[in-house]
């Protein structure tokens, strides 16, 4: 069970929700991922073209926990902000901080995360900040209270994969709360080698929505992270650096 | 009466008191949102007694996809 605050989940692939071809492929491949969690993000509605479709209102909401972030916020203040607004929809109290400090990488800025995460908490939030793979600072942000930490795997969307594992490593060895890796994920198996190093969650976006067949990659992801998963608890073999046989070395028969 | 929704000032009857006028006018009543009146936010319950007056600047957000 992947436990996140106060709630409690079988699956350990979370979702985003960003990008997808059409709304048919998005309804299909969130089916085919049996993720329990759906990230979201709060944007102004156009009041005058209300026909627009909308993910969310098609949705059983029974069936998927809300994880909003706070995507297109660049101070603390800014994503309290849209945490508050979130969490106003009477939807859901979880919350993915993310204030984003470089255009260009996309990468989290570490002080604002702090402070948000530190404020979301007083609040009441459940709260999953989105971190870079520092150490100390993942340390810091499960003493403010952080309910989760999630580390990227490389810049957003960028597909690169596990690019520091054993930053990663560090991180899922030293925490206390569950650590969902999150961000340039781009293939089950980045997914599977991510759980593998023993992270309790991997979140997809990109690598779902803008693959070849995004209902084929959301159901890869899902088998990926459930044999990521086995395989950390089963125990992988040391690596070594010669050969050793598999076949008995007894008995061979030979001439 | 005119207001600002979403950064754009918007000309909407004067009949509109309350966000719950104003949310049926546009025919979102049925729809997943919030609303923040100048910078504060309404929960669900605060609709009937938020009242509207001119020149107020309302938000209205949703959910939308995203990572």
């Amino acid at each position: 069970m992947l436990k996140l605050g106060k709630y409690e989940f079988h699956s350990r692939l979370l979702l985003g929700t960003g990008k997808y071809p059409d709304y048919d492929t998005q309804k299909k491949a969130v089916t085919a991922s049996e993720t329990e969690i759906l990230t979201f993000t709060v944007r102004r509605m156009n009041i005058f073209e209300k026909e627009q479709p909308n993910l969310l209102e098609q949705l059983d909401l029974k069936k998927y926990k809300l994880l909003p972030n706070t995507a297109g916020a660049k101070t603390a203040r800014e994503a309290v902000r849209h945490a508050k607004l979130a969490r106003a929809s009477g939807l859901c109290d979880m919350i993915k901080v993310e204030v984003i400090g470089c255009s260009r990488t996309l990468l989290p800025d570490p002080v604002e995360t702090l402070k948000a995460t530190e404020e979301l908490v007083k609040e009441g939030f459940t709260v999953l900040p989105y971190t870079s793979d520092d150490v100390v600072l993942a340390k810091r942000l499960e003493e403010l209270g952080a309910h989760a930490i999630m580390p990227g795997a490389a810049p957003i969307g960028s597909g690169q994969g596990i690019i520091n594992p054993a930053h990663l490593r560090f991180i899922i060895e030293q925490s206390n709360v569950p650590v969902i890796v999150d961000a340039g994920i781009g293939s089950p198996a980045d997914a599977a080698y991510a759980m593998e190093l023993g992270a309790d969650g991997v979140l997809v976006n990109t690598a779902v929505s803008a693959a070849g067949n995004p209902v084929k990659m959301a159901e890869a992801m899902k088998l990926a992270v459930q044999a990521g998963r086995v395989g950390f608890k089963a125990g992988r073999i040391p690596i070594k650096r010669y050969a050793t046989a598999s076949s008995p070395m007894e008995g061979i028969v030979n001439s | 009466m005119k207001v600002r929704i979403n950064g754009q000032l918007v000309e909407v009857p004067d009949t509109l008191a309350t966000l719950t006028d104003m949310v049926n006018h546009f025919s979102l009543s049925d729809r997943i949102l919030i609303v923040e009146v100048n910078g504060v936010i309404a929960e669900k319950q605060e609709y009937d007694s938020t009242t509207i007056k001119e020149l107020d600047s309302i938000e209205v957000v949703h959910f939308v996809g995203g990572g």
